[in-house]
Parts: C-alpha cells; sequence; structure tokens
C-alpha cells in the first residue's frame, strides 16, 4: 500500500507553510524526511493524517484519493501517525493502552458492554494476549501495569508505537521517534522499526538526528520552508550543498 | 405605543448593553490572557458598587467619589484575587482556574452578603427631567453612564493597542512562550491584566448600580450575557466583545414586548447557543489546530 | 431524631445520584458540564407533572430519564464541535435557559408558583413514618444501581475507551476510533441519572419551583466530586457526604450559637462551599482520597 502526496498546498495564517510537496512512499518502503525546524514537515504529517485540511493537492493511499477525509477514516484504512509529543492515555496502564488500540472491539459498544458477555470477554483475552505479545517485543514488561503517564520519555513513544501496532497499520508515520530517547534505546527502537518493516509495514519517518536516521533508512526526502528540496540516498541527500545550506543557514 | 417607545428601549438597551460591554470585555481580558472564562467577573462588580454605596452611607454625596471607591475596591479585590489564587493556578489549564473562580465568586458573594445583608440599596440621585431628543423622553443619567461606560471602554482599547503594556499582554494572549523568550515580563503583564479587570469591573459595577440597584446577586446576574457576548465576539477581540454585547443588550430591551420578561434573560443564553452550534468558534474566533 | 437521620439521609442520596453522574460525565469520559442542574431540573418536573396528572410512578420516573437523556442530545452533539471552554459557558447557559423555560410556561410548569402537593411514593400505604424509611429504601436502591450501573460500564471495553478520550481524545482519534458517538452516549447517560435524581427529589420534597435549580446547585455537585475525586466511584460517595455535612451541618451551628440568624447562617454555608471548591482546586486538586499528584 503506498503513499502518494502530490502537490500539496498548505496556507496557515497568509503563510504557505507547505507549497507544492511531492512525495512518495511505496509499498513496504522505510523513508526519512528530514528538515530544519519549521519546513514544514509537523504540517506534512498533520495533513497526511487527516487533522488539517490540505489546501491543494492530493493525498492517495493504496491508489485511491484520500480527499478530506478525516483522521478516523485514514487511521481506519491503515494510515497511522505517531506523534511528536507522546500522547499516552495517562491514567491507563500501557498495557490497557495498547488494549484501547485494539480496532473493532464489540465490547467498546454500549450494546456489547452490556450484552454477549461471553464473546466480549473471550475477545478481550485475545486482545490482552497481543498486547502483551507487542509489550514484550517493545520490552515494555517492567511497565506493564504502571500508569501511561508515570513512565519515562523514551517508554511512551514505545507506547506510541505499541498502540498504533495493535491498531493493525498498513503505514505509519512516525514523528521524531528518537527525539529525548537515549541511544541504547534508539537501536532498539530502530531494530523494532526493522522488524516491522520486514513484515511489510510501510514507514515514513521524521527525524531530527540524522546519524540513526540514515543508518535506519534507505531513501532520504529534505524539505526547507515549506518546500521539497531534494530525494536521495542519505549519503547523497545529507552531502548535497543546498540541504547544508538550509540546515546551516536557516534555523542556527 | 408608537415608535417613540421603541427608540426609547434601544437607547435602553445599548445603555445596558454598554454596561454587560464592560463585563465583557473584563471577562474577554481574562480569556485571552489567562486563557480562562473567570466567573469572579460579576462578583467584582457587585463588591465596587457596595463600595460605592459604603461611601454614600458615610455621607458622602458626590457620585465621582463614590465611583472612585468602586473602582478601587474592584481593582484591590482583583488584584488580591490573582496574587492568592489565580497565580498559582497559571499553567493548570482552563477547568482548575474556572473552578476556582466559581469558588471565589460564591465566597465573595456570600462574604458580602453576610455583612451587608440581603437589603437592597440605591444611589440617591438628585431628581431630572427626562431632557427630549427629537421628540423622545431620555433620561439623562442614561446619557452620563452611557458616556462613562464608552470612555472606559475606549480607555482599555487604548491602553491595548497603544501603550507598551498592551502590546505585551497581546504578544502573551498570542502565545505565552514565545513572549516569554523574547524577554517579556509575563508577571508584570498578568499584574496590569488584573488592575485592568478591577478597573473595568469596577466602573461597571457603579454604572449598573446607579441605573438599578445595590444588591448581592447583581453582578451574577450579569455574568451569562457577559460571557454569551464574551464568546459571541471572540476571544482575543475585545472590541468585538463590546459590540456583541451591544447587540444582546439592544437585543434583549427590543424583544421584551415580543417574547415577555422572563424570556428577556434567557436570550442572550440562546443566542449564544444557536451561534456556537453553527460556528463552534465563536463569531470572530479561531479554531484550535493539532500538531 | 430517625426522621431527621432519614430526611437527611435521601437528600444525600439525591447529590450523590448527582455526583455520581457528573463523575461519568466529567471523571471518567471529560466531558465539562456546568449545566447538571438542568438534567436535574428536567426529571423534577417531568416526574412532577406526569404525577400530577394520575399517571402511575413508573412512567413519571421513566420520562424524567427519558427527558433529560434526550435533553442531553443536542447538547452533547454540540459539545462535540466545541472547545472545553465554550462547552462549559454553553452547557451552563443550557441549565439556565431550562430554567427560563419551566418559569415562563406557566400553562405548564405553573410558573414561579411551583408545583404543590407532588405525591410520594409509599405515603398513601398509611404506614406512618415507615413511608420516609420505605422512600430512603428507594433512594438508596437508586445509588446502588448507579453504582454497579457506572462500574460495570468504567470496567468495560467500552468504559476503557471513555478514559481514553479523557486523557486524549487527538490520540484516540488517530488510532481510528471516533469519540463522537461515545461521547454524546455518555452524556445521555449521566444525563438520565441526573433525571431520575430530579424525579426523587421532586416526589421527596412535594413542591418544586423554578428557584430550587439555580446553577449553584451545580457548582455544589462539582464540589463534591472535586473534594471526592474525579473519576473515583466511592470519592463520589464521600464528597456528596462532605457536601451535606456542610449543607446540614451548619443548622446544627446554628443551633449552639443562637445570636446567629437564619439569612447570616446561609451567607456562611455558601461561604464555607465556595471556600473549599478554592483550596481543593488549589491543594487538593486530586481530592481528599488520592495523594497529592506531583503533575
Amino acid at each position: 500500500m503506498s503513499l502518494r502526496i502530490s502537490n500539496v498546498d498548505k496556507w496557515l495564517g497568509g503563510v504557505r507553510v507547505l507549497d507544492n510537496v511531492s512525495m512518495e512512499v511505496p509499498d513496504g518502503g522505510l523513508i526519512g524526511l528530514i528538515g530544519p525546524n519549521g519546513a514544514g514537515k509537523s504540517t506534512l504529517f498533520a495533513v497526511v493524517s487527516g487533522f488539517e485540511p490540505a489546501d491543494g493537492g492530493e493525498v492517495r493511499f493504496a491508489d485511491s484519493p484520500l480527499g478530506s477525509t478525516g483522521p478516523v477514516a485514514r487511521a481506519r484504512r491503515g494510515l497511522m501517525r505517531t506523534f511528536q509529543v507522546p500522547r499516552p492515555f495517562s491514567k491507563l496502564t500501557v498495557r490497557e493502552n495498547l488494549a484501547a488500540a485494539a480496532p473493532g472491539q464489540r465490547g467498546e459498544t454500549l450494546w456489547g458492554a452490556f450484552f454477549g458477555a461471553g464473546a466480549a470477554r473471550a475477545e478481550q483475552a485475545a486482545i490482552r494476549e497481543r498486547a502483551d505479545a507487542i509489550i514484550d517485543f517493545l520490552n515494555l514488561n517492567a511497565v506493564r501495569d504502571s500508569l501511561a503517564g508515570q513512565v519515562s520519555g523514551g517508554q511512551r513513544k514505545l507506547i506510541e508505537l505499541g498502540r498504533v501496532l495493535m491498531a493493525e497499520p498498513k503505514m505509519i508515520l512516525l514523528d521524531e521517534p528518537f527525539a529525548g530517547v537515549n541511544p541504547v534505546l534508539q537501536e532498539e527502537i530502530s531494530d523494532h522499526i526493522r522488524t516491522l518493516n520486514g513484515q511489510g509495514i510501510g514507514f515514513l519517518i521524521v527525524e531530527h538526528n540524522l546519524a540513526a536516521l540514515s543508518r535506519l533508512v534507505g531513501h532520504l526526502y529534505a524539505m526547507d520552508r515549506g518546500r521539497m528540496l531534494m530525494d536521495g540516498t542519505p549519503a547523497d541527500v545529507l552531502a548535497d550543498p543546498v540541504v547544508r545550506e538550509a540546515y546551516t543557514g536557516g534555523a542556527v | 405605543m408608537g415608535y417613540a417607545y421603541y427608540v426609547g428601549l434601544a437607547i435602553n438597551g445599548a445603555v445596558e448593553g454598554l454596561t454587560i460591554g464592560l463585563a465583557a470585555l473584563a471577562i474577554n481580558l481574562v480569556f485571552a490572557v489567562g486563557r480562562f472564562p473567570n466567573a469572579t467577573t460579576g462578583d467584582l462588580m457587585t463588591v465596587g458598587a457596595y463600595a460605592g454605596i459604603a461611601v454614600q452611607q458615610s455621607g458622602l454625596r458626590s457620585l465621582w467619589l463614590q465611583g472612585l471607591a468602586a473602582v478601587g475596591a474592584s481593582m484591590a479585590l482583583s488584584l488580591a484575587l490573582y496574587l492568592f489564587v489565580f497565580r498559582a493556578l497559571r499553567g493548570r489549564g482552563m477547568l482548575a482556574p474556572l473552578l476556582a473562580s466559581i469558588g471565589l465568586a460564591i465566597l465573595v458573594r456570600s462574604v458580602l452578603s453576610f455583612f451587608a445583608g440581603h437589603d437592597q440599596y440605591v444611589f440617591q440621585l438628585p431628581i431630572v427631567r427626562p431632557i427630549m431628543i427629537a421628540g423622545i423622553p431620555v433620561q439623562s443619567y442614561d446619557l452620563w453612564l452611557g458616556g462613562v461606560a464608552l470612555v472606559c471602554v475606549l480607555l482599555v482599547m487604548a491602553i491595548l493597542f497603544l501603550s507598551p503594556i498592551g502590546r505585551q499582554m497581546r504578544a502573551v494572549a498570542d502565545d505565552l512562550t514565545l513572549a516569554r523568550t523574547s524577554g517579556i515580563n509575563v508577571d508584570r503583564v498578568y499584574l496590569v491584566m488584573w488592575l485592568l479587570v478591577g478597573f473595568v469591573t469596577g466602573v461597571a459595577g457603579m454604572v449598573l448600580g446607579v441605573r438599578t440597584v445595590v444588591m448581592p446577586e447583581m453582578g451574577w446576574n450579569m455574568l451569562l450575557p457577559a460571557f454569551a457576548a464574551a464568546v459571541l465576539g471572540g476571544v482575543g477581540s475585545p472590541a468585538g466583545a463590546v459590540l456583541a454585547a451591544m447587540v444582546v443588550g439592544i437585543a434583549q430591551e427590543m424583544s421584551t414586548p415580543v417574547l415577555g420578561f422572563t424570556y428577556k434573560i434567557g436570550l442572550a443564553f440562546m443566542v449564544l447557543v444557536v451561534i456556537l452550534a453553527v460556528r463552534p468558534a465563536g463569531l470572530f474566533g479561531r479554531v484550535e489546530r493539532v500538531r | 431524631m430517625l426522621a431527621y437521620i432519614t430526611a437527611v439521609a435521601i437528600v444525600f442520596c439525591i447529590y450523590a445520584l448527582l455526583t455520581l453522574s457528573l463523575n461519568l460525565h466529567f471523571g471518567f469520559t471529560g466531558l465539562i458540564n456546568f449545566g447538571h442542574v438542568g438534567f436535574f431540573a428536567i426529571g423534577a418536573y417531568a416526574a412532577a407533572l406526569c404525577s400530577l396528572n394520575g399517571m402511575p410512578y413508573v412512567v413519571g420516573f421513566t420520562a424524567a430519564a427519558a427527558l433529560a437523556a434526550l435533553a442531553a442530545w443536542p447538547l452533547g452533539l454540540l459539545a462535540l464541535r466545541l472547545r472545553e471552554d465554550y462547552l462549559a459557558i454553553v452547557t451552563l447557559a443550557f441549565s439556565e435557559i431550562v430554567r427560563v423555560v419551566i418559569t415562563a410556561e406557566e400553562w405548564l410548569t405553573n410558573g414561579v408558583q411551583g408545583l404543590p402537593g407532588i405525591p410520594r411514593p409509599f405515603a398513601s400505604l398509611g404506614i406512618g413514618g415507615n413511608a420516609e424509611l420505605a422512600y430512603l429504601a428507594l433512594v438508596v436502591t437508586a445509588v446502588v444501581l448507579a453504582i454497579l450501573l457506572i462500574r460495570h460500564l468504567v470496567r468495560s471495553p467500552f468504559g476503557r475507551l471513555i478514559q481514553a478520550i479523557r486523557d486524549d481524545e487527538v490520540a484516540v482519534k488517530a488510532l481510528g476510533k471516533n469519540p463522537a458517538g461515545v461521547k454524546v452516549r455518555v452524556f445521555m447517560i449521566g444525563a438520565a441519572i441526573a433525571g431520575i435524581a430530579g424525579a426523587l427529589y421532586a416526589h421527596y420534597m412535594n413542591y418544586i419551583v423554578p428557584d430550587q435549580f439555580l446553577p449553584l446547585v451545580t457548582f455544589y455537585v462539582w464540589m463534591a466530586m472535586i473534594l471526592g475525586g474525579a473519576g473515583s466511584i466511592s470519592g463520589s460517595l464521600v464528597g456528596a457526604g462532605v457536601l451535606i455535612g456542610i449543607l446540614e451541618g451548619s443548622r446544627v451551628v446554628r443551633d449552639l450559637l443562637p445570636n446567629v440568624m437564619q439569612v447570616e447562617m446561609a451567607s456562611l454555608r455558601l461561604a464555607l462551599v465556595g471556600l473549599l471548591l478554592v483550596l481543593f482546586v488549589l491543594y487538593r486538586p486530586n481530592g481528599l482520597m488520592v495523594k497529592r499528584d506531583e503533575s
């Protein structure tokens, strides 16, 4: 299931924050997106995930146009995102955070909460099993029953990833998975991403840690001030004078 | 009832609207800078009006002195509320200060009624014959009060849009973090904002007290129409709030012959609910974004 | 003395129902509702009017719950689209609209004169003082049912979803779940419970007037909920208990201090409610039961 972004524009308060942006993530791809602060990466994520409407252009997922659908519809198609600042359900446990993300639960309807208790219980047992497997995979066992609001920043990043995995994604938009995460955990997260990508899940990753990102992805896009500058192998992109100029000349 | 009756209602409504407008302006300031709907606004007005009455009871007949006392009392209370309660609640979201302001409103009103009782007071004014404008009798006090309210609104606008501290206040309202990093003394901005709130509510309390009667619930009863005006006018748009309040005031008065007195009170809320159903961000407000 | 305790217990149960249902709205789902007294009023007038028109109690109670839930429906839809500060104001305005309509539509509600002579279940059985106790049993049953209902809901996957919505609605949407329908349903269920509380109140008081349904009642319930802790079922009972303690305790104090007049006592009682609300928001935002949170 490929993601194709074509000529997307976005205006915010008279500023063109996305200017004719195009890019593509092939089916099962592992793609990075870089750019200095204010380049428009987060806005692009917001537009692609349906939280913000585009002012022009088109986003297609699995060869069908997403049009003006909202975030819920897009996530249901398997196009999921995480957030730069993690958004855990802070008063639920880590396990409940994951369980809550499982799609199509009959117990989540009012009817299902009262009737068909047996079926709902079986369903919940299966969900719990799957959640535990993912918790195991993400090394979150130690905090499984802690409240999500009380775990470390790096673990919150993992909870977000775990929740998205529970929701059976086809493609994940990862917003700065390494921010505020120690180097050891960064390697772990990278390993998890590689494993999942090997299972056919596509990734588009926004990240400021260029070294860690280049080791992870095979293809990189670079943005600055709302425009797509170039794309290519990480080595090519990072060596490009225009990209270097954007990083050194702009924000710093 | 000829057209003169309706013009009279409209004038009455406009002055009423200006009074609501002052309260809405005070709400708008806290809404924009402090980021919560301040339920003590009405009771700050009440305290001002009672301070004016206290001066009158002590034998001083000057309305100006009474007004001065009203403004002083409201400013002092507003400052105290900020220093002792709202300052500690900065950064705690919208609900905590809102709940605290409801608690404070109840507290202020009950302390007031404990000491002053539930009796109604009036400001004693010399009887003046209504002046005729184009054949329509107009209470000269209404003109005076409308004028005072208008001057007060313009003064606050001038402070907000022409003075350095006003510019800083608007910067804090736009983006607190950005304002702080760009070197604005945020504490000073909050302090001035609450003093301004005290000033506006003091004038509003005095105007309301002179127009009607002074009793413990007088300010609280103004709160919902003022909330309605503040929301309709849009957060961060003080002029919008005052204009919306004028519309609310005039609509309330003009509708009385049609809807009756009871529904007049409910009109502001109904307009509010209907407009928000169509435009969730208010008439001039912006929708929040998700990043 | 027994009669007094019974009376206090009945009022306690009615406030407990209001606090529990507000907790379902706010404590568990994060819905900001400052118009709870509106649902209470609708329930009270619905039950009273049914009863006064000779309908059986069951019809009155059903109407109370159904009409309150029905009123919550459009409000819930509106809640989906509004910023939370606007929602606070709109719900408050809703409860005032309810009161204005009740006051104005005299043909139905008798306006400010109120509705006298609302019959009380068990009173006509001729069992004297035991009728009060029987009514208490009815009210306690209602509280127990409400607790069981809310507890079952909260512990179900549905409950997990509403708590997720409370903690982060954006994240819920990002996971492909639509919070809209769930929020409206919770709003209606809580309103129905408040409506039942209104019905129980009307039948207990025998006489209702619009002034019994001021926003102050909503604030009382908020204070009780904050005191007990948002999101805590047992806390709702504790909070309602403290509230009744303040409201009733001031009567006891007045007996001890004969110099204090009744109106002054009412002022002091209100001052205490306001002060407690401020102090709890400042120092114990998570309520009596929970240790102070560092966040």
